[in-house]
Formats: structure tokens, C-alpha cells, sequence
């Protein structure tokens, strides 16, 4: 494997190649793309898809060393053993023309939700200089999110944050507490905005939550909710159909980079 | 001939017909006297108001005789200060050493603009965020007090005044340090100020007690509209015009005046509303009175204890917790200040917070069985949802890649 200073000194490239390779990296919000693979809704001529991650706390346990992530515990390599055993030592970015970063700790609750329940003038109410500070700290306290940042000085990386928590599991008190149900696309399109403009910086593009998936200013629809366990207790996680939604726009955006290129 | 009685609880009068002690009902008392025949005879007579008072009415034993750390009981509270009770503070710098201590007590001190959870603490001390119960940022002065309050229950209209910085930003009048680099533009200022507006209502519509540490009476005033400044124009921001601003010293009268308007407003809003107001014990940091800054402070402190004193012998609902007393008092010999003679040190302040506790607990001694009673609070296991997700994410991980 390459050594880091080896690997900034390089810009990346993409190289047209008949099959691309893309990764996709993350904690368990991998599971929705996979879904969407199983079930067929993504389009995936010319791409030769695998995925590399670990669960909740195994994830954890995963650390970028040189330039490459790579397990820390057994558990993790266990982990990994099983979602890619030919990758299960460490993931270099050059393996790969691309990556897909979802979820990786990385939540949108923590960021666009407080601000958009405490719009212009209302409690809560924070200013662009706070608002800059929240997403510099928001971005830079994920440890996976600086490895992004390191991936992207070699290969095009796109980073999908895990989404808003899903509609039906918080009780009607809990989201009069903490959603702002009647927070517009208008209001959302302006947040994404700028952390689209800071993850550009760093060369990562962003892949936003639908809007198509977002429901009651704040939340993600029914549809696009895992349906592991009945949908009783998980907000979280979501299903294949979203998952198709954000890898498929990555593998659009990477097709059309290659044209590009 | 009447015999001498000299006053005080322990010195009862060796001459007088009987031992006096400070426990004798304050009633009438017997005294020997002799009449025109030489004969002794028993009287009824009143006694003096002082006999009988109790140890702390007297400076010998309250003070004199004591070691400073050990004067106690300078203050009967009026209301009880209780763990459940939800407590908001203000005022001037000293008024954030309330919170501080509420808070380390496990009181319900009320934060109504408390900051985004992505701020360090610094971050969130920078752009002055849980100083206060509200983003007002230090409001040292009665008619600050008053803005602030009629602006947020709209019984003022707002200024529509704004400063400038040096870096082309724009600032508060009414809060000008509030953000560091100031504001982006009027709107935003505008719309930070609204929520601090917002913050100050629920605020003071949920609280049981508004701590208000009363701060100066020197300010500076627009001339024209009299809104009065957080500080001078032209010091942190804006542009200092002697046409146009003018230094105000206030006086007893204006001060009395104001603070009863704001009482009036919390009273209107919050009916069973309680009121402390203390008067911070930090000297002026300079002034613009012509005085020499010692004089001034003398003059500035003076009149914010007495205003503070008489509002709480005026209102039922008003009391006056002497922290002000408890650091500068000379019986404290300067020991609670920094060598710069102005800063307060910790000691001072946790003493100060020590005997507030001391004195509720003594007033309302159910207070401290309460405490007593329900021990050591149980700690909440935070760490369980945390768990339940870790479980979720496996399971969510497993089912995609079995």
C-alpha cells in the first residue's frame, strides 16, 4: 500500500476503463444499498459494486493507517471477512475509481435538524458564524469524514449522510419536541447548500437526501424506512428503495465525471 | 433612680434587679426602683427596642467577635430557593456565578437560549451562550433591565437603531459584544435578536425566581430616542457622537423608577414570579462621571443597594441577598478580591454561594431534609440507548449480508 505523503502528492484520476470500480463504505446504512442491489434497483452496467464496512460498534474499529482504513479488532476483520473476504485486511483508495461513503456516523439529525426547527427569528434561532462553527465541528469531530477527505486526494468520493430519522417511530410528542414539521424544502435546500459548499473543499461531493424521501419538514417517509422488524422501533435505517435513490445518483455523477474526464 | 441597663444579649447588667438575657420575651419587664421614701419597689416599665434582640442585631458578637468566615445569617430569605424550583439570572457579571452554583447543586437553573449541542464550550462561552438564562448578554443597568423586558412582552417598540464594527459588521446597541464578529447584516441581527426576545418570555413565563444582579448606574443614552447603551458607542463598536449620545448617571429616583416598571412587566407576565436582586460587589472599570473611580464606585454601588433594599421592603415577591455585602464589606477585610482590588477570587464567590444556601436552609429548614431525604441521586444509564442501537445496527447489517 502506498504511504499517505506518497498518496497526497498524487491527484487522482479517473481512468476509462470499460468496468469502473466503486466501493461503497459505511457503518450498518450500508444495508439499504445493498438492499437495493439485491432487489434489482440499481443500475449497475459498466460498475463492478462491492462494499467494505463494519456495524455499529465494530465500526468504531475501523482506522485510517497510511492512507488506508484498515480494522483494528478482530471483531471488525470479522466483519469484513464476511462482507468482502477478498478485501478483509484494510481498503486502500486506489483500489477502487470511486467510493460512496454512507451513513459513518455522520447523521443529519445532528446538524440540519436543530436549524431548521429554529428558523429566522425563531427560538433557537442560530447566525451564519454559528452555523459555520456547528458545521465545521459537525464535519470535522467524524472520523470517517476526515478519512473521506483523505480518499478524496486520490479517487472521486461522494458522502451520504445518514438521513432524518424515520416517520412513525418517535412519538407525536417527541417529534412536536424535536422536528420542525413544517420546515420547507426551501429551508432544507439551504442547509444542504452549505454543507455542499464545505464538503466541495474537500473534494467530496455530496449526495443529499432526497427530497422525494423527506416527509413532515424533517423526517424520512414510510416508504423509504427499513423494513427489518417490522418497522416497530428502528428510525434510522432505511430500506432498498432509498438506498437505490443515493447509489444510483452516485453512479450517475461518476459516469458523468468519466465522460467529462 | 431608674438603674442603668446596658443593652446586648450576653452583657445583661450586673446593677439591674434581675439577670436579663436575650432569651426574656420582649415584653414589659420588671425593674427596681426606689421611690421618695428610699424604698425599693417593683414597676412596670417599657424596656428599651434593643433589649432582647437577638445575637445578630449587635456588632460586638455578630461581627467584631467573629472570625469573618464565620459571620452567619445575613440574610432571612423571604421565599425558599428549592431544587425543583426553576431559577433564570441576569444582570451584570456577577449574576453568572449564581448559575454556575445552581447548577453544581443540581438546582433548576433555566437556560432559555441554551447553545447548538455542535458547540465546544468555548465556542459556546465565545458567542456567550449559557452565561445567562438568555443571550442578553450583561444587562448592568435598571433601564437595560427595563428595555429589555418591555421589548419582549412588546410594551416598547424596538430600536431601530444599529452600530457598526471595524470590520464593516454589524452590532447591537442593545448587546453589542454579543457576537464576536458581529452580525452578518440588520436582518440577522434583527432576527438573533428575536430569539433572545423569545428566549426572554418563556423564560420568564416558566420560572419561580429571576435572579437580577443589579450592576451600574452610569450609561450611555441616544439623546434623541433615549435608548440606552450596553456601553459606550465607539468602544467596541459603532461611533461615538457627543451630539448625538450622552453619559447618564443615574440617580436613585430613576433607578427606583425603572426597576419598579420592570417589576411591573414580570408581575404582568408571571404573577407567582419571585424576585431576587443582589448588587455585584465588582468595582467600575472606569468612569466617565468626572469622579475619581473609587468615589464613583462608592457612589454607583451605594445606590443600587438602596434601591435594591427599598424595593425589597416595598414588594412582597422582591428580596435582597447581600453577596454585595458579603465580598466588600470591611469585616471581610478585601480577603474575597484578586490583588487588582476588582476581581472577585473563587473563594469569594463560592462563600458568597455557600452562605446563600446556608441562610435558605435555616430559613426553611425543610429544604435541606428534602435533600438529606432523597440522597444521593440515582445515576441514569445513558449508555443504554446507545446499546439498543448497536443491537438495531447489527441486526439491520446482518440481514443485508447474510
Amino acid at each position: 500500500m502506498p504511504s499517505a505523503k506518497s498518496a497526497q502528492k498524487r491527484r487522482y484520476r479517473i481512468v476509462a476503463t470499460p468496468t469502473q470500480r466503486f466501493c461503497v463504505f459505511g457503518d450498518s446504512h450500508i444495508a439499504c444499498v445493498k438492499h437495493a442491489q439485491d432487489e434489482g434497483l440499481v443500475q449497475l452496467e459498466g460498475i463492478e459494486l462491492e462494499f467494505w464496512g463494519a456495524p455499529g460498534p465494530q465500526f468504531r474499529d475501523l482506522h485510517l493507517q497510511d492512507g488506508c482504513l484498515v480494522g483494528s479488532s478482530q471483531a471488525v476483520r470479522d466483519s469484513l471477512a464476511r462482507i468482502n473476504p477478498k478485501r478483509s485486511a484494510g481498503l486502500a483508495p486506489q483500489e477502487f475509481d470511486g467510493f460512496l461513503f454512507i451513513g459513518c456516523r455522520l447523521r443529519i439529525t445532528e446538524f440540519l435538524v436543530p436549524l431548521l426547527q429554529s428558523p429566522l427569528g425563531g427560538r433557537g434561532y442560530v447566525t451564519a458564524a454559528v452555523r459555520d462553527l456547528m458545521l465545521e465541528r459537525w464535519l470535522e469531530g467524524c472520523r470517517w469524514y476526515r478519512a473521506a477527505r483523505e480518499f478524496a486526494k486520490e479517487r472521486p468520493v461522494f458522502f451520504s449522510p445518514a438521513g432524518f430519522l424515520n416517520d412513525g417511530i418517535l412519538t407525536e410528542e417527541e417529534v412536536a419536541r424535536s422536528i420542525n414539521t413544517e420546515a420547507s424544502e426551501t429551508a432544507r435546500t439551504a442547509l444542504w447548500d452549505q454543507i455542499d459548499a464545505a464538503m466541495a473543499r474537500d473534494n467530496i461531493r455530496l449526495l443529499r437526501q432526497p427530497e422525494e424521501t423527506v416527509t413532515r419538514g424533517a423526517l424520512t417517509a414510510r416508504a423509504y424506512a427499513t423494513t427489518l422488524g417490522g418497522q416497530a422501533d428502528d428510525a434510522v435505517h432505511k430500506n432498498g428503495a432509498y438506498g437505490a435513490l443515493i447509489l444510483n445518483q452516485a453512479l450517475t455523477e461518476l459516469r458523468g465525471a468519466q465522460i467529462s474526464a | 433612680m431608674r438603674t442603668q441597663h446596658r443593652v446586648g444579649p450576653k452583657f445583661p447588667s450586673a446593677f439591674s434587679g434581675r439577670l436579663f438575657s436575650n432569651r426574656d420575651p420582649p415584653n414589659l419587664r420588671e425593674t427596681t426602683e426606689k421611690d421618695g421614701l428610699g424604698q425599693v419597689r417593683m414597676s412596670e416599665q417599657h424596656p428599651n427596642p434593643y433589649e432582647g434582640l437577638p445575637e445578630e442585631a449587635f456588632w460586638r458578637t455578630a461581627v467584631a467577635a467573629k472570625n469573618p468566615l464565620e459571620i452567619s445569617e445575613l440574610w432571612k430569605p423571604k421565599f425558599p430557593v428549592a431544587q425543583k424550583h426553576r431559577v433564570i439570572t441576569a444582570g451584570s457579571c456577577f449574576a453568572q456565578h449564581f448559575s454556575r452554583a445552581l447548577l453544581a447543586r443540581d438546582y433548576g437553573w433555566s437556560d432559555a437560549e441554551p447553545a447548538p449541542k455542535l458547540l465546544s464550550e468555548t465556542q459556546a462561552r465565545d458567542y456567550n451562550y449559557g452565561i445567562f438564562s438568555f443571550r442578553t448578554g450583561n444587562i448592568y443597568t435598571a433601564r437595560m433591565l427595563r428595555q429589555w423586558l418591555g421589548y419582549a412582552f412588546d410594551e416598547a417598540e424596538l430600536p431601530a437603531e444599529y452600530w457598526q464594527n471595524g470590520k464593516g459588521r454589524v452590532c447591537d446597541p442593545l448587546r453589542p459584544a454579543i457576537e464576536p464578529d458581529g452580525f452578518v447584516d440588520q436582518a440577522e441581527m434583527r432576527a438573533s435578536r428575536a430569539a433572545t426576545l423569545a428566549a426572554i418570555r418563556q423564560a420568564v413565563k416558566g420560572a419561580n425566581v429571576f435572579v437580577f444582579t443589579m450592576g451600574l448606574t452610569e450609561c450611555w443614552r441616544n439623546r434623541e430616542t433615549g435608548l440606552e447603551y450596553a456601553m459606550c458607542p465607539g468602544t467596541l463598536a459603532g461611533e461615538f457622537d457627543p451630539a448625538q449620545h450622552e453619559f447618564v448617571n443615574q440617580g436613585f429616583a430613576g433607578i427606583r423608577r425603572d426597576m419598579r416598571a420592570a417589576l411591573k412587566i414580570l408581575r404582568r407576565a408571571n404573577p407567582k414570579l419571585k424576585v431576587l436582586l443582589t448588587v455585584s460587589p465588582v468595582p467600575l472599570t472606569a468612569t466617565a462621571s468626572g469622579q475619581h473611580v473609587l468615589t464613583a464606585t462608592s457612589y454607583s454601588k451605594s445606590v443600587l443597594r438602596a434601591v435594591a433594599g427599598e424595593l425589597a421592603m416595598e414588594y412582597e415577591h422582591v428580596d435582597y441577598f447581600p453577596s454585595y455585602e458579603i465580598i466588600t464589606h470591611p469585616a471581610y477585610r478585601g480577603m474575597f478580591y484578586a490583588p487588582n482590588q476588582r476581581s472577585v477570587v473563587p473563594q469569594g464567590v463560592n462563600h458568597v454561594m455557600e452562605s446563600f444556601f446556608a441562610c435558605q436552609n435555616a430559613a426553611f429548614p425543610w429544604l435541606e431534609r428534602k435533600l438529606k431525604k432523597a440522597g444521593p441521586q440515582p445515576l441514569v444509564d445513558k449508555t443504554a440507548g446507545s446499546r439498543d442501537r448497536a443491537l438495531k445496527c447489527d441486526e439491520e447489517f446482518l440481514d443485508a449480508f447474510s
